[in-house]
């Protein structure tokens, strides 16, 4: 077991080293710098300006400054904002986002299983089909568009929330059902059609031969195998709406993390860009490695730990 | 009790024509390839002509969709609109299924130390900004639709492959992909006649959310200022410029997510004709 | 059966509500201005400054010797009295005795080391340049001299003196923008990442744990020497995005959306027109279109004087951009001295004849005219301005021009390094003066002009004017200007004006036409009931 974690744990820092390489250089490719602007400076001040902050030195020089004061866990200081460290604006907006997140998760999961099952039970009837259209309908509607639609019934219109910003749960509300539409939609169809599937198993039959009740049938023998596809989809998700969502964060004004994806690249704040590839990968392998157990609870001849073969 | 897989494609279109899902699907594909032929043919406006005193106008007589911004007739742009947005979604489909699918059995059907490298590998991708992406192939290839699906899709297809590799892990344990191992069936065999059948649901799944995924990407990725550029417009671009005249000027949003929303509408009622049209109880005994 | 699963369904709404948030507080009577912004603020320091919308922050936080008030009077802002020379090149600055926020005393000592750090040869300070009209400022700046060899002198605590290299009569308005501003030791000293603390002399200072949650809270310095001037009780700027500021304006949850820390919509502007709400002021900027004078066909003047003559500008104006701009018929905005219009607008047929000339000059036709390209960093601004030029120039010449919107750090890119054609743009004055515009397109190599023009005769005039006095100086400039646009490097389209929404409350701001918000006068009047504007 502890061959398996040491050998996990290589892996990933061989993986993050790679990936943290690979955007370096992606990111250096970009024109444009992050003191460019219409408003030009004389080309000396400009010309201090990156030696200030160490941008005239070679790449490979560069680059060795960055690991090495990322190993000491210093991610660097934001160019453009003056008086912030990448660590610190993680640390400030990364519980907000990871709040929302969270709550945008469970209700998705609780809310595409309880349709999920609910169609399951009983399939090709109206309320399934009414249930799939409107599934269908919110995967084609994209998070701006509900985002703004949701803003003007609610709380333009009915009064009923706030606006925008974030302190207290109406302020929840919202977003909180932007974020989750998307993965409600996919989720309870994926467990719809994953139960059916089951449903009509042998095993299952034999059960129902036997006289199980149906409802326990489906949540005690159908569900684990149903849900197993639905976790391969969890861990990316979980990592994209922990992270914060660009658009979300925008329309509502919220002080999440995600804006500072887009942000950063278009303001080409290296050391935030480099800070935030780094975080989130750490955030969706740790998740990743979370679903692959999970798997091995729900059905445990998906041998993830043996090495067999 | 076994159920035999109906391989032949005849067999396959009978039987989806019986389905009214999927027929319905493609009759609504069909209605809006008329729309589109037949305002380019019959529109006596230009998708780029600008009449700047008939801005903002509301549907009418003149203009049945109602103008832009920039007094540009709606409908003739809408109809324009598709070419786009429904070139991304076929681009989209054929990157997801083609690398998506291959990358995804042959992470989940090789050695167990391949298959994790090769997630680790797409993790490592997934983790790259796609902005960063999206602008480099725009300095490099131009902006413009090719640089734009490419950027879209080089990393979309990683949740197919994900779902792909799912569904294979827990296939390839079940009995039956036993037996036939058993009786000596190849790897091929195996991988199209008893695993591919059964990934298909989960595929089409998830291609009706990527797809309307790749139309909104390029709608955020043209706000940035990378994609095709004005005055083509594709659907998902006119949606998020009539977002701002949202309360002032709603038809401006309604059409082109009206057309968004009914596509991927009749996607979905296709996929789902394609699924019970290539019906099979799988023949899997779990204990 | 249905009971489990309704029980599972309230199980998760109970999930949801359990997650409890503390609660905020109820907002209390205090007088609160909420504002909102765009953009985050970049920098507290007067000496980093670059953007535009951080220029209000350090008007609000910080004050300089002087001060600019409503009409461009100047009144004493540090520096209790001041005196000038016979020659008017040398200035004394008495500073009155005031503290930073955080109890020190200001002294002259400050604004001596804070103007020796921006000279610094090794320190990047954008205004730097601001400095120069001190004598050996530029020198000291190059490294050519010290410090202490430049017309900068602190007396003692309370005496500035400060020589000029030539009498420049504008000289005390400068001295009350913000490249001017002191620092307090502190920030000079040590400057702490993650300060979270600002020390500043300013009618308000940003109140402790304010930098998190897409907010800035502001609160009257009680160290300010005019405290009692202030009469608001705290400022909130919010950063929000430009639709959502509208309904939040609307439901009084702003007092205040738009120019200059954030944008009103376009699609907004014709209903707002409509109601009364939108205030409309003139800006000192113009928008305009470069022009890369190396790269044929542009290396034609005719050329370039056709496609300028060819728009319709008032159509532009008008039905684009919806905020009262002014069309512009000259470079300099008519909110400097009043010109007669250098050229006219849409004269399509003085247009066509020059096209027609500057094709023959360059022996091409129409066909075999290279691609025209129009550049611009997208924004929904250049956007729109883009698609209509692309339809003008096609009525007038049927020429067809392809449009390039670009990431904007990519546009930049493209104009520094002159690999554009046609690129929209535009400059906002720093001070109140021409010479603030003109100066761009002096020299090629100037960071900002990118056209790659330059011509002796303007070289000459900016030279001359900057000896000259007043009518002088004025008719120079106004030749300069002549020049400028029968050269046409650039192409001017129209001049910019701020477009806000100002609840009905709201008193005595003053907002300047350089683009800042003052507001230490400003108050909020109590409506006791209904409060609908």
């Amino acid at each position: 077991m502890l061959v398996y974690f040491f050998k996990k744990i290589l892996f990933l820092l061989s993986s993050l080293f790679l990936l943290m390489t690979l955007t370096f250089i992606l990111m250096k490719a970009m024109p444009g710098d992050p003191f460019s602007q219409e408003q030009a400076m004389s080309r000396q001040e400009h010309h201090s300006l990156l030696k200030q902050h160490g941008l005239n030195l070679s790449y490979l020089e560069q680059y060795k400054n960055y690991l090495y004061s990322t190993l000491k866990g210093d991610l660097g200081n934001s160019l453009i904002y003056q008086n912030r460290t990448v660590n610190r604006l993680i640390r400030e907006t990364f519980p907000t986002s990871a709040y929302l997140g969270l709550q945008a998760l469970t209700l998705a999961l609780s809310l595409s299983l309880f349709l999920g099952l609910l169609c399951a039970l009983k399939p090709d009837s109206p309320i399934d089909y009414l249930i799939q259209i409107v599934m269908a309908l919110g995967i084609s509607i994209p998070g701006f568009i509900l985002a703004t639609i949701l803003q003007y019934l609610f709380s333009i219109k009915w009064h009923l929330l706030p606006i925008a910003r974030w302190g207290t749960f109406s302020h929840t509300i919202l977003p909180c059902l932007t974020l989750a539409a998307l993965p409600t939609a996919f989720m309870t169809r994926l467990i719809r059609n994953n139960l059916l599937e089951v449903l009509q198993m042998d095993y299952i039959k034999t059960a129902k031969a036997k006289g199980l009740h149906p409802l326990v049938l489906l949540l005690r023998h159908a569900l684990r195998n149903a849900l197993l596809p639905v976790l391969t989809y969890l861990g990316p998700l979980a990592s994209v709406l922990l992270i914060g969502s660009f658009i979300v964060e925008n329309i509502y004004s919220i002080p999440g993390l995600g804006q500072w994806y887009v942000n950063s690249v278009t303001n080409r704040d290296y050391p935030l860009i480099m800070g935030l590839t780094l975080f989130y990968s750490l955030l969706l392998m740790s998740l990743n490695f979370i679903v692959d157990i999970a798997y091995g609870f729900l059905d445990p001849r998906i041998r993830i730990f043996s090495e067999e073969e | 009790m076994q159920r035999i897989v109906p391989r032949l494609h005849r067999t396959a279109w009978q039987k989806f024509q019986q389905q009214p899902m999927g027929m319905c699907g493609i009759y609504l594909l069909v209605a809006l390839a008329l729309f589109v032929s037949l305002s380019g043919f019959f529109s006596p406006f230009r998708y780029d002509e600008i009449h700047l005193i008939a801005k903002n106008h509301p549907p009418s007589l003149r203009f049945w969709f109602g103008t832009d911004d920039l007094g540009r007739d709606v409908l003739i742009r809408t109809s324009y609109g598709a070419y786009i947005s429904l070139c991304i979604a076929l681009a989209t489909v054929i990157i997801d299924l083609i690398l998506g699918f291959l990358i995804g059995s042959l992470a989940a059907l090789s050695g167990k130390k391949t298959g994790e490298c090769l997630m680790r590998f797409l993790d490592i991708f997934y983790s790259i900004p796609t902005l960063l992406i999206a602008i480099l192939l725009s300095v490099i290839l131009g902006s413009g639709f090719f640089s734009i699906v490419l950027a879209i899709n080089l990393i979309s297809w990683i949740t197919m492959a994900r779902i792909v590799r799912g569904q294979l892990l827990l296939l390839k344990e079940m009995d039956f992909v036993m037996a036939s191992r058993s009786l000596g069936a190849s790897s091929s065999r195996i991988l199209f006649t008893h695993l591919l059948p059964n990934t298909w649901g989960p595929i089409m799944l998830t291609l009706t959310m990527t797809i309307p995924s790749a139309i909104f990407s390029e709608a955020f990725l043209s706000f940035l200022g990378l994609g095709i550029q004005a005055p083509m417009a594709s659907w998902g671009t006119m949606a998020h410029e009539g977002l701002a005249a949202f309360q002032y000027y709603p038809w401006r949003l309604f059409f082109p997510a009206a057309f968004i929303s009914i596509t991927m509408l009749a996607f979905y009622l296709i996929g789902e004709g394609l699924k019970k049209s290539f019906n099979n109880a799988p023949a899997m005994n779990l204990p | 059966m249905f009971a489990k699963l309704i029980s599972l369904l309230g199980l998760a709404i109970i999930t949801l509500l359990t997650s409890c948030y503390p609660e905020k507080p109820p907002i209390n009577k205090k007088s609160t201005l909420r504002i909102s912004t765009e953009t985050e603020p970049q920098t507290f320091d007067p000496r980093h400054v670059r953007d535009l919308s951080d220029t209000t922050y350090m008007h609000l936080l910080y004050e300089g010797l002087t001060r600019s008030e409503k009409n461009g009077k100047i009144v004493p802002g540090m520096a209790e009295t001041y005196s000038t020379s016979a020659d008017k090149k040398t200035y004394v600055f008495k500073i009155r005795k005031s503290q930073w926020s955080d109890g020190q005393p200001v002294t002259a000592y400050d604004f001596y080391e804070t103007w020796k750090t921006m000279l610094d040869p090794e320190f990047p300070a954008p205004n730097a340049y601001q400095l120069y009209v001190i004598k050996g400022a530029k020198d000291t700046k190059e490294g050519k001299i010290s410090f202490e060899e430049s017309g900068i002198q602190a007396l003692d605590d309370r005496t500035l003196v400060v020589e000029l290299e030539n009498p420049t009569p504008y000289f005390l308005t400068l001295a009350s923008s913000y490249f001017f501003y002191p620092t307090c030791r502190a920030a000079r000293i040590d400057s702490k990442i993650d300060q979270m603390e600002q020390v500043t002399n300013g009618p308000f200072r940003l109140e402790k744990g304010s930098r998190l949650s897409n907010e800035w809270i502001m609160v009257p310095n009680p160290y300010y020497w005019d405290r009692s001037a202030v009469k608001l009780d705290e400022i909130q700027i919010l950063k929000i995005d430009n639709s959502t500021a509208l309904h939040m304006f609307d439901q009084n949850e702003l007092e205040w959306a738009g120019s200059p820390l954030s944008t009103i919509p376009i699609d907004a502007l014709a209903s707002l027109k409509q109601k009364g709400d939108l205030n409309i002021q003139p800006a000192h900027g113009v928008y305009f279109l470069r022009l890369n004078t190396e790269h044929p066909p542009f290396n034609n003047t005719k050329f370039r004087r056709a496609l300028a003559f060819a728009l319709n500008r008032t159509d532009l104006v008008q039905h684009v951009l919806q905020g009262n701009q002014i069309p512009a018929q000259g470079y300099l905005p008519s909110s400097e001295e009043a010109s007669k219009p250098l050229f006219r607008d849409h004269d399509v047929k003085l247009a066509k004849k020059l096209f027609a000339e500057s094709l023959k000059e360059q022996g091409l036709t129409s066909s075999s005219l290279p691609t025209i390209l129009v550049c611009y960093a997208n924004n929904p601004r250049s956007h729109k301005i883009a698609q209509v030029l692309q339809q003008q120039w096609k009525e007038a010449f049927d020429l067809h021009v392809e449009l390039q919107s670009c990431e904007s750090k990519v546009f930049y890119d493209h104009l520094n390094r002159h690999n554009y054609q046609i690129g929209i743009g535009s400059w906002f004055a720093d001070i109140q003066d021409p010479i603030s515009f003109l100066d761009v397109f002096k020299y090629r190599n100037n960071g900002t002009n990118n056209t790659q023009w330059e011509h002796p005769d303007y070289i000459r005039l900016m030279d001359e004017s900057a000896q000259a006095k007043s009518k002088k100086r004025e008719d120079l400039l106004k030749q300069a200007e002549k020049l400028l646009i029968t050269e046409m490097p650039i192409i001017p389209l129209f001049y910019s004006t701020y477009n806000y929404l100002q609840s009905a409350r709201l008193k005595g701001v003053y907002f300047s036409d350089l683009g800042y918000l003052d507001l230490k006068r400003a108050y909020l009047e109590k409506n006791p009931g209904n409060v609908n504007h």
